[in-house]
């Protein structure tokens, strides 16, 4: 499903505070199926951005596609929202903070119901969910409280992915988990992107998630869209991204050592450490 | 979540927000005190003029206050017409058995309903002058001489900074769990009272977990930073009772006198 930003500018109103434009002017087109990194400094608007995918916050200007339904600023009708919100699964920053269910089944059913599944429909496929996000039936029956840190954070994201969501929109889904955890995550959503073709939104600070997972990056600042490139491209820039003082991943600021060291030029961007092995070993140099 | 203005501070530079803590509490308290001493129209007419002075002095606009007294409107209305309806004497208007409309009903319900407001104005004026840092630490001195009696006021006072102080967090968290449950296909406002009141349980039953944990861990870290409840503390703010404080309970105190002395000499109409 592809999501579609046009003009959008949006500001939050808090009591008689209103904070200007958290969003500006942003036209992004995101295709269906792509998997879109957005990286962008704290306060730059990447968090608004997802909540304008699911009319959360609503724009001031401008409008989203959602797939065949359209957000616009005037948006009153609950009909086009509630298709929206089950078409795009979202998963907040910290979503073990959403669990709230005596069970854990009863917590994962509760998206499903909520858009009129069946009781035992949603059964099934809390079912299929929770094999999905790589933990064992037994704990559908268990309390979400008494699992450890990233076992809820796995059940709070069975809890977006059963709704079947065709656009999956995530919110720092690693963020306070130990490297491994974090890795099994991303690549459970990598999984998912590529078995089930969810247009895919990750939000991240991580450079390296960024390399690894993503197709295209999308950099946002003050608000702005300023720049949105396919992977490879945007990590040749090494001057652009030292100006928006973002960071290289690991295999890629290796491989730049390794050409000032050695004097020679790899054939291409190397990402990841198999891409830089592969490309060292075409080189000759290992 | 933003509508509550009961309990909220609002910046400013007048000459209620310079006022000490002490001062605008002890006035406060005395003011509430004292609502009940008017008995007649007099009284209730310098109580009313003195509130709108108070208001005016906060440089903070009515329709804030009249936001602040919105959220109670149905309470005051049920208890004045209680009052109505349940009051005997004077004229009868209307007599249905055990349930009558007299002229002392009415003027009683009157007289209820500006008590009421003049009691939430009055301490809407008191916590929107006022930083929740202040007002704890003028609590905590009004209660110090109960420290006499062994009642832990440097706990209570404590409790209550730590509570207010996290009022905001609190909201914040609130809204991000509306959203993520919205997200999940939740709609607010909508269906019976009882589905609306079920609806609930996926936000409240999250904020009670958090709240939980972050109580524990700044327990632990207030251990671990060496806090002793038993021990005698002090103060990084100071509180300086200055002349416009003891300017501030001399007035309450000649409002007082005044009220008593329309008791004696005005009308008299309540009982």
């Amino acid at each position: 499903m592809q999501v579609n930003f046009k003009g959008v500018t949006a500001d939050y109103q808090i009591g008689p505070i209103r904070s200007r434009n958290i969003l500006h002017h942003v036209n992004l087109c995101l295709p269906s199926k792509s998997f879109t990194a957005i990286v962008g400094h704290t306060g730059a608007g990447k968090s608004s951005l997802l909540k304008t995918v699911n009319g959360l916050l609503l724009p001031k200007e401008g409008k989203i596609q959602v797939g065949d339904q359209t957000i616009t600023p005037e948006l009153q009708s609950k009909v086009v929202l509630k298709h929206v919100r089950q078409s795009v699964g979202m998963v907040f920053q910290f979503p073990e903070s959403q669990l709230f269910a005596e069970t854990v089944e009863q917590d994962i059913c509760f998206g499903p119901m909520n858009f009129g599944v069946s009781k035992e429909e949603a059964k099934k496929s809390a079912k299929d969910a929770i094999l999905n996000v790589g933990l064992e039936e037994a704990v559908l029956s268990a309390s979400p409280f008494s699992l450890s840190g990233g076992q809820q954070r796995r059940v709070a994201i069975a809890g977006v992915l059963v709704m079947n969501p065709d656009v999956l929109v995530l919110d720092e889904p690693g963020a306070g988990l130990d490297p491994q955890g974090k890795e099994e995550i991303l690549t459970l959503i990598k999984y998912l992107h590529e078995s089930k073709g969810i247009t895919t939104i990750l939000v991240t600070h991580d450079m390296d998630d960024v390399a690894r997972y993503a197709d295209d990056v999308v950099v946002m600042e003050k608000g702005k869209v300023v720049t949105y490139k396919p992977v490879h491209t945007f990590f040749n820039d090494v001057v652009q991204l030292h100006a928006w003082s973002l960071d290289l991943p690991e295999a890629r600021r290796l491989q730049l050592r390794l050409e000032e060291e050695a004097n020679v030029k790899l054939p291409k961007v190397c990402l990841t450490i198999d891409d830089l092995v592969a490309a060292l070993i075409e080189v000759g140099l290992a | 979540m933003n509508k509550l203005i009961l309990g909220r501070y609002f910046p400013g530079d007048s000459w209620l927000h310079k006022l000490d803590p002490r001062a605008k509490l002890v006035a406060a308290i005395g003011f509430i005190a004292i609502l009940f001493v008017a008995i007649n129209w007099q009284g209730y007419l310098l109580l009313i003029l003195f509130t709108l002075f108070v208001m005016r002095l906060s440089g903070i606009s009515l329709k804030m206050y009249i936001r602040g007294v919105r959220p109670l409107i149905w309470l005051i209305l049920f208890t004045v017409s209680l009052q109505i309806l349940f009051t005997a004497g004077g004229t009868v208007y209307v007599d249905w058995g055990p349930i009558t409309i007299s002229q002392y009903g009415l003027i009683n319900g009157v007289f209820i309903f500006c008590r009421f407001v003049m009691i939430i104005f009055i301490s809407t004026v008191v916590t929107l002058t006022t930083k929740p840092i202040d007002l704890t630490d003028g609590i905590n001195a009004l209660l110090s001489p109960l420290r006499l009696f062994k009642v832990p006021v440097d706990d209570i006072s404590l409790m209550l900074t730590i509570a207010l102080r996290f009022i905001p967090n609190l909201l914040d968290e609130t809204q991000k769990v509306m959203d993520a449950q919205r997200a999940r296909g939740t709609t607010f406002g909508e269906g019976s009272l009882v589905e609306q009141m079920k609806k609930l349980v996926p936000i409240i039953m999250p904020l009670f977990v958090s709240s939980l944990k972050r109580a524990e861990d700044m327990a632990d870290v207030m251990e671990v930073r060496g806090y002793q409840s038993s021990k005698p503390r002090s103060s990084f703010r100071k509180l300086a009772w200055k002349r416009k404080d003891t300017l501030a309970i001399v007035t309450m105190l000649a409002l007082t006198t005044t009220l008593v002395l329309l008791r004696q000499f005005g009308t008299y109409y309540m009982y």
